[in-house]
């Protein structure tokens, strides 16, 4: 345990409670715990605030838009906004699409970002503060400003200089157009680079480094090589930390919308729906048929709902993840001590 | 993997002794790099090699041709087209930095507070975490720009700057009316205004900061509860400098999580000008505000940094 590194005796007022009359005590605390109760809740509503103003202006239906009485919960409850929602962000096919790059995405970011912690937290080797620095500076550099090579290089995927150097003795380079593929986020992500995935890495660094040595070195000594002591020691004890990771990494993927606009140039996942949902919109309320029973001067009209209605329904699976997941996610986070 | 040691001349030895120690450490020092070779060829392939390419871009007149791109080396010309002639650059610029220098203070102080007020066990204190932690899911995604900039629409009115959630006109009118400079009245319009959004900000710097203080030992302020010590005294003398070397992590996290933000315009300055495929530009845009950035992370680090002690190496 950590020493207080200073004397408090210098500061201390002398006001023991011992003191104070008893009921005043009672007082005192319960206007402490109405003020707290107060402050709380405000803040409480502050966060929920646009989940609340989703969910409100979502169900609304065209007569409630044009009723002024209506600012909140609307009169009738309608699904004509979800309907066209659903449409125009090709809800089930994008789901999909983020489904199928999250999944793998974030389990190869993981086992990765297992081992490169690990890694940093317990291995002495040359140069390993030059490269922590270097993992620090993936961390700072956002991918924008390193995002057109990196597509290039996608483009033409060479396997790491493998295809070129097979080039050399073939006359044609080998290479792979990786764009408009998943793989461009597995690769990222197998070898480090996916989103924030140095975020990742930071945090199992700061985990593994807080874990008593005592137990790798009891594994150690019985004769576990260093693989072995990560795979069956040290792996199994940062289950609340994995939570942590797992959340943090699905959250981060799910939420990705400029990788995925770049790297994709057919079918989008859900995000980069949402961006051109606006767009999109506008185009249908100018032509004529309309859409989802309504005419296009309407579908104008009901951009509000449309939109709230998008957003809800990129909200949901995230929350229910969050929900399943939360408990684990806000211990695992407390106890596994990110601390500079 | 082998790990024995050759016979070898003396002053290669003492060579090969001083980079990896003895042979256990050696062996542990190949373990090591194993264990981090995969983000290594990942570091390096897309990472460093394409932030070279990228500042290579910078100084070309990049065309992309059906035969592969055409490269013209055109010396600082984009730089000096973005310093001098670029209409949006310089005002997109000190608006993100002055965004960034009032909202970080206020992130890191509610943050502080939010941790302070969750620390403690109390009746439905899960419920209430789980409630605070939720702005984490939506906020780092494009759900709370569309949310502000298209359906609440706040900021509907054209020529507005920015979109707030809440927006408290009256309050500038009020500081106005007080004679107050017009400048003032405006920061702190832009602060009211801007104060929930900021809230909304602070989800992963309320779970980072609650994570240090829950690891504060108790003894600490039972020591000072025997010393008779008030709850002002136990914040400024325990609390605060136990969680110091967090407070700077969630500093540096906020400055890099606004910057960066999907929201903040030269961000999308530098995504506008990939998607209209003047690759040279965007790359010089990202390229000057990343060293931009870096630059006022440093700045903060080395500030900030010599009054953060470590209680623990």
């Amino acid at each position: 345990m950590v020493k207080p590194p200073f004397s408090l005796r210098r500061f201390s007022s002398g006001v023991s409670p011992g003191r104070m009359a008893k009921p005043l005590i009672r007082a005192e605390r319960f206007v402490r715990g109405l003020c707290k109760a107060v402050l709380l809740t405000g803040l409480c509503f502050v966060m929920l605030y646009p989940l609340l103003f989703i969910l409100c202006s979502s169900f609304k239906s065209l007569e409630d838009i044009y009723n002024p009485a209506v600012v909140w919960i609307p009169q009738e409850f309608s699904l004509q906004a979800m309907a066209v929602a659903f449409r125009v962000l090709d809800y089930p096919q994008a789901l999909l699409k983020t489904l199928v790059i999250l999944v793998p995405g974030v389990l190869l970011q993981l086992i990765t970002a297992l081992l490169a912690g690990y890694g940093f937290a317990r291995f002495r080797f040359p140069c390993r503060g030059l490269l922590f620095g270097l993992l620090i500076f993936t961390i700072i550099v956002p991918v924008q400003t390193y995002i057109i090579p990196l597509f290039v290089n996608m483009q033409q995927f060479n396997f790491f200089g493998i295809g070129s150097l097979i080039g050399l003795f073939t006359g044609s380079p080998l290479t792979l157009n990786l764009i408009d593929t998943p793989a461009v986020f597995y690769l990222l992500a197998a070898f480090g680079m996916g989103i924030r995935s140095g975020l990742c890495i930071f945090i199992i660094r700061q985990f593994f480094r807080n874990m008593p040595v005592e137990l790798e070195e009891a594994a150690m000594i019985d004769g576990c090589g260093s693989f072995k002591t990560f795979l069956r020691v040290m792996v199994p004890n940062t289950l609340p930390l994995i939570a942590t990771v797992l959340v943090f990494s699905i959250v981060w993927y799910y939420n990705d919308y400029y990788l995925s606009a770049i790297f994709f140039r057919t079918e989008f996942p859900l995000s980069v729906s949402l961006t051109t949902m606006s767009q999109l919109l506008g185009t249908y309320s100018q032509g004529l048929q309309g859409m989802g029973g309504m005419t296009g001067q309407e579908l104008g009209l009901m951009k509000e709902p449309v939109l709230a209605c998008g957003c809800l329904l990129i909200v949901v699976p995230l929350v229910l993840v969050y929900v399943f997941l939360q408990r684990y996610f806000t211990e695992g986070v407390e106890r596994s001590g990110i601390v500079g | 993997m082998k790990s024995r040691i050759r016979p070898a001349a003396s002053g290669q030895k003492a060579a090969r002794r001083s980079l990896f120690g003895s042979r256990i450490q050696r062996r542990r020092a190949i373990h090591g790099l194993l264990f981090i070779l995969p983000w290594l060829i990942g570091v390096i392939f897309f990472f460093l090699v394409p932030m070279v390419q990228s500042a290579a871009y910078a100084f070309c007149k990049v065309t992309l041709t059906a035969q592969g791109d055409q490269f013209r080396p055109v010396g600082f010309s984009n730089f000096l087209y973005l310093f001098t002639q670029d209409p949006n650059f310089i005002t997109n610029l000190s608006s993100s930095v002055l965004n960034v220098l009032y909202q970080v203070p206020v992130i890191v102080i509610f943050s502080l507070l939010s941790a302070m007020l969750l620390r403690r066990p109390f009746p439905g204190r899960t419920l209430v975490r789980a409630i605070f932690f939720f702005p984490v899911i939506i906020a780092s995604g494009v759900v709370i720009t569309i949310l502000k900039e298209q359906v609440m629409m706040n900021a509907a009115v054209s020529g507005e700057q920015e979109a707030y959630m809440f927006a408290a006109p009256s309050f500038s009118y009020f500081v106005e009316q007080l004679h107050f400079p017009q400048s003032l009245a405006d920061l702190v319009e832009r602060v009211i205004n801007g104060f929930f959004d900021i809230l909304w900000k602070s989800g992963v710097q309320i779970i980072l900061l609650l994570a240090a203080v829950n690891h504060i030992g108790a003894s600490a302020y039972e020591a000072a509860d025997i010393e008779g010590a008030s709850a002002w005294e136990k914040l400024w003398k325990i609390t605060f400098p136990m969680i110091a070397p967090t407070v700077l992590v969630v500093l540096i996290y906020s400055i890099i999580d606004s910057f960066t933000d999907y929201g903040n315009r030269i961000m999308r300055m530098i995504s506008e000008y990939f998607s209209l495929g003047q690759y040279e530009y965007s790359a010089t845009l990202g390229l000057v505000y990343f060293v931009i950035v870096l630059l006022l992370v440093g700045l903060v680090n080395v500030l900030a940094g010599r009054r953060v002690q470590y209680a623990v190496e």
